[in-house]
């Protein structure tokens, strides 16, 4: 029983930090205009660099999910949603600013 | 007036500038949730200040001075937009301000010029290998020329050296012969008077030869060696030529047996042939038309005749008018004879004799 207990109780913990440190990002574009491009290229080298490892990056066209951009009551593309882990946050442009970003996804006081 | 008087008043007025400003202004706080939006900003986004003050709009995020960003109207409509960030305070706490022009229009006309310009290019592109394929056509059309030239230069070379060759082997042994014989002739007139006409008469022969000799060298000079027609065909064609512009039929025969001759020769009487033959289609009124070339030993001779309704020879002005002297004049050059016969309702009969050399 305790032995089991022990098991449980260490599978949980295992989830919860996996689970912890990963993050939930989306990235809602249109088309493939220059600054869809730009945002792209931004947001994957800030993963690869800062979140190897423990990222969940979705890029979604607004041209192609109109409904999408609708639910995430969105009034300009490129816009980045952090999901997870909470709160929840928002930016929009060219996400060019890696110092602001870095700030604003808790990566760097 | 009050601290907190002078900061209202302040802010205020700075409310006053953003909603009097043409382009969208919205303050967002440190989280990027909506705090104010101007009329132009409620225009460009389709909403409604009402709507978007507390909503959760997104922290902006530019590198540079501006960013290129897609608007989306609630309408569905895309609009592009240049958004500018600065730091500004709103009810007391640290704020932005996301400035947005609409250049959606600029964009367009960009792209529009674009397009045209790489229509352009491709006009370009495609003028220039047309234009290359007309110089690489035209080159080898030079060089083909230049081929040509040379052949006939060639030609030309070998044709001197076939008569000189001729001329060796045949006219100078021709005159050491001759010579030969005179001497021999000479020396017999003391004592033998019927060797010596024996010489003279085979120095004569021998004189008659070359001659003859010369004369197949100098035809054989002639431009249509290298490549003009002999005098039967050009006729052949004028002939045919003629028939195909003219409703009139033109027969053309020829008798004898066709020899070269002379080239200024065979082109003075193919100029007969041709004025005859003209004159006879613009007056003759005729329905047939017959020529025939003869050659005899001696002679050459043109007939140019037609059924049409002839004139009167005598009066000189009808016979001037036709280019009669002139033909005359030609005959004459070649030391020939011509005759033309006519009488009104009978036809015209144009005869051209002329003498050539006797040939072997």
């Amino acid at each position: 029983m305790n032995e089991n207990h022990d098991n449980v109780k260490g599978f949980e913990e295992a989830l919860s930090q996996s689970t912890a440190g990963t993050y939930v990002l989306r990235l809602y574009v249109v088309g493939t205009s220059p600054v869809t491009t730009r945002a792209v290229r931004n947001i994957q080298a800030l993963c690869d660099q800062h979140l190897k490892g423990r990222y969940d990056l979705e890029v979604i066209d607004i041209t192609q999910e109109r409904e999408a951009a609708r639910k995430a009551q969105l009034v300009a593309a490129p816009t980045l949603i952090k999901e997870l882990p909470p709160p929840v946050r928002k930016f929009i442009g060219d996400m060019s600013s890696t110092e602001v970003l870095l700030v604003g996804l808790d990566l760097k006081e | 007036m009050s601290a907190e008087e002078t900061l209202n008043r302040r802010e205020s007025q700075f409310q006053n500038l953003i909603v009097s400003n043409a382009d969208a202004m919205v303050v967002l706080d440190e989280e990027g949730v909506a705090c104010f939006l101007n009329p132009a900003a409620e225009l460009l986004l389709g909403l409604s200040a009402e709507e978007l003050v507390g909503e959760l709009v997104g922290f902006p995020v530019v590198g540079g001075e501006t960013t290129e960003i897609d608007i989306l109207h609630t309408g569905g409509e895309i609009r592009i937009a240049e958004m500018r960030v600065a730091d500004t305070e709103w009810e007391g706490k640290e704020a932005y301000i996301a400035t947005f022009r609409d250049i959606t229009e600029r964009k367009r006309t960009e792209e529009a010029l674009a397009r045209l310009h790489a229509e352009l290019e491709t006009r370009v592109q495609e003028r220039t290998a047309e234009l290359a394929q007309a110089v690489e056509a035209l080159r080898q059309e030079a060089i083909e020329r230049l081929h040509a030239e040379e052949k006939q230069i060639s030609m030309v070379l070998e044709e001197r050296t076939r008569i000189a060759r001729d001329i060796h082997d045949t006219l100078a042994q021709g005159f050491t012969g001759i010579v030969i014989q005179l001497e021999v002739a000479e020396d017999a007139l003391a004592d033998d008077l019927e060797a010596a006409r024996a010489h003279l008469l085979r120095a004569r022969e021998l004189a008659r030869e070359s001659l003859a000799e010369a004369r197949r060298s100098v035809w054989a000079l002639r431009p249509a060696v290298l490549d003009q027609p002999d005098l039967v065909s050009s006729i052949a064609s004028l002939v045919s030529k003629l028939t195909r512009e003219s409703p009139i039929s033109i027969e053309f025969t020829s008798h004898g047996d066709p020899r070269p001759l002379l080239y200024e020769m065979e082109s003075d009487l193919l100029r007969l042939c041709q004025e005859a033959l003209t004159n006879a289609l613009r007056h003759a009124r005729a329905a047939n038309l017959r020529v025939a070339l003869t050659f005899d030993p001696q002679h050459v001779q043109l007939c140019v005749e037609d059924d049409g309704q002839g004139f009167d020879p005598s009066m000189p002005s009808q016979s001037r008018g036709f280019g009669f002297h002139s033909m005359q004049e030609r005959v004459e050059r070649l030391g020939g004879e011509l005759i033309l016969a006519s009488e009104p309702g009978q036809g015209t009969r144009l005869m051209v004799m002329v003498p050539v050399p006797e040939i072997d």
